[in-house]
């Protein structure tokens, strides 16, 4: 198989070990979708950093950026999402970075988030979620960014939590609501999700 | 509030302007002609037009502030407005929107917020939309990925899609 160079000109890793960066299909769809218009709403669920930033906003985009661990850290275990989390109105989003966020999430606020997502995220609108391989216990979060329109730069943040496993199955379930998902097997074992709304 | 002929050389360039030190706590609007560090506790709005607005790593401010220049090392609570740049640095906390033509974000700073840039230069993909043929509203492009665009990483090598599940 041929590998490919990684890029070099990006912005270091947010306390973690040295950033690896990688060619990611599903950012390439991502790119492909936000290079097709401007002004444009883009949500970074991971926390806002700076790679990111001018990626999305040099394609004319405006991008709004949160830690949901953050935010929901260990809250929402009775499903209810603080009033300004992810605070947009319907149909109002155009791509939400989930990243890994999901599988740190208790299942009541994963769900609560994934059905706040959806109402706010415009119909055709794309959500990119990783997963972890199902037999990993715990890992640390990862801290992602955007390098350009098909490298992503993959860190990980903070000490490692434990991690809800989400087989492919599960995955076609949590997002069943949504119009469609595609699947991509990364070279780490990491499965890169699209959803479409 | 004081003014400081030099400040810090931890604030960065800022050779003259007022101070509200740490002991100070003020709530109202400022306005004003010369660059203004904040390391007290501000509640109220903030309009520096043509200066520097610094908010030290112990400063506070609750309110909107709208300056050619802001950085932060303390806590803000409002939007920023910058005719230049925005400057988040580490260890900072902002809520709020921002807009810059040049902001910048540092690691492990916290920031929750929109992000925009204001330019004087049409974005990248700003030209292609300006031709009217090709215009689109901002929530619906007129062109959608085909099924042939988007099954084309699977030649590629790195990461091959496994499955694709489509309803309706």
């Amino acid at each position: 198989m041929k590998t490919e160079p990684l890029p070099r000109s990006a912005t270091g890793p947010a306390g973690g070990g040295p950033a690896a960066g990688r060619r990611s299909y599903a950012l390439e769809q991502v790119s492909e979708y936000l290079g097709s218009f401007t002004g444009g709403q883009v949500v970074d669920l991971g926390g806002a950093c700076q790679s990111t930033i001018e990626y999305v906003t040099g394609l004319g985009h405006r991008l709004y950026a949160e830690d949901v661990l953050h935010t929901l850290g260990q809250g929402a275990e009775d499903g209810r999402l603080p009033a300004d989390c992810l605070d947009f109105p319907p149909s109002s989003v155009d791509v939400t970075l989930c990243w890994d966020r999901f599988q740190f999430l208790t299942e009541a606020a994963a769900v609560a988030l994934q059905e706040r997502i959806h109402r706010v995220m415009a119909p055709g609108g794309l959500l990119l979620a990783l997963f972890h391989p199902e037999q990993t216990a715990s890992v640390s979060p990862l801290s992602c960014r955007v390098a350009d329109a098909r490298h992503l730069l993959l860190a990980s943040a903070g000490p490692p939590r434990p991690l809800r496993p989400f087989t492919t199955r599960m995955i076609e379930r949590f997002f069943q609501r949504y119009d469609s998902l595609k699947f991509y097997l990364t070279r780490e074992n990491l499965q890169e999700v699209i959803v479409r709304r | 509030m004081s003014t400081h002929p030099t400040r810090p050389a931890e604030y960065g360039t800022v050779r003259s302007g007022a101070l509200i030190g740490k002991s100070l706590e003020i709530t109202g609007e400022i306005r004003g002609a010369e660059d203004l560090v904040i390391d007290g506790r501000m509640k109220g709005d903030i309009e520096l037009p043509d200066h520097r607005l610094t908010i030290g790593p112990s400063g506070v401010l609750h309110g909107k502030i709208r300056a050619r220049e802001i950085v932060v090392y303390g806590t803000v609570q409002g939007n920023l407005e910058a005719s230049e740049r925005v400057e988040i640095k580490k260890n900072a906390r902002v809520v709020g929107d921002l807009k810059a033509q040049r902001p910048v974000i540092e690691d492990e700073a916290y920031f929750k917020g929109n992000v925009e840039t204001t330019r004087t230069e049409a974005p990248k993909a700003a030209a292609a939309a300006a031709q009217p043929a090709q215009a689109a509203p901002a929530t619906q492009p007129a062109a959608q990925p085909s099924a042939q665009t988007a099954a084309a990483p699977a030649q590629s090598q790195g990461s091959a899609p496994r499955q694709e599940n489509r309803k309706g």
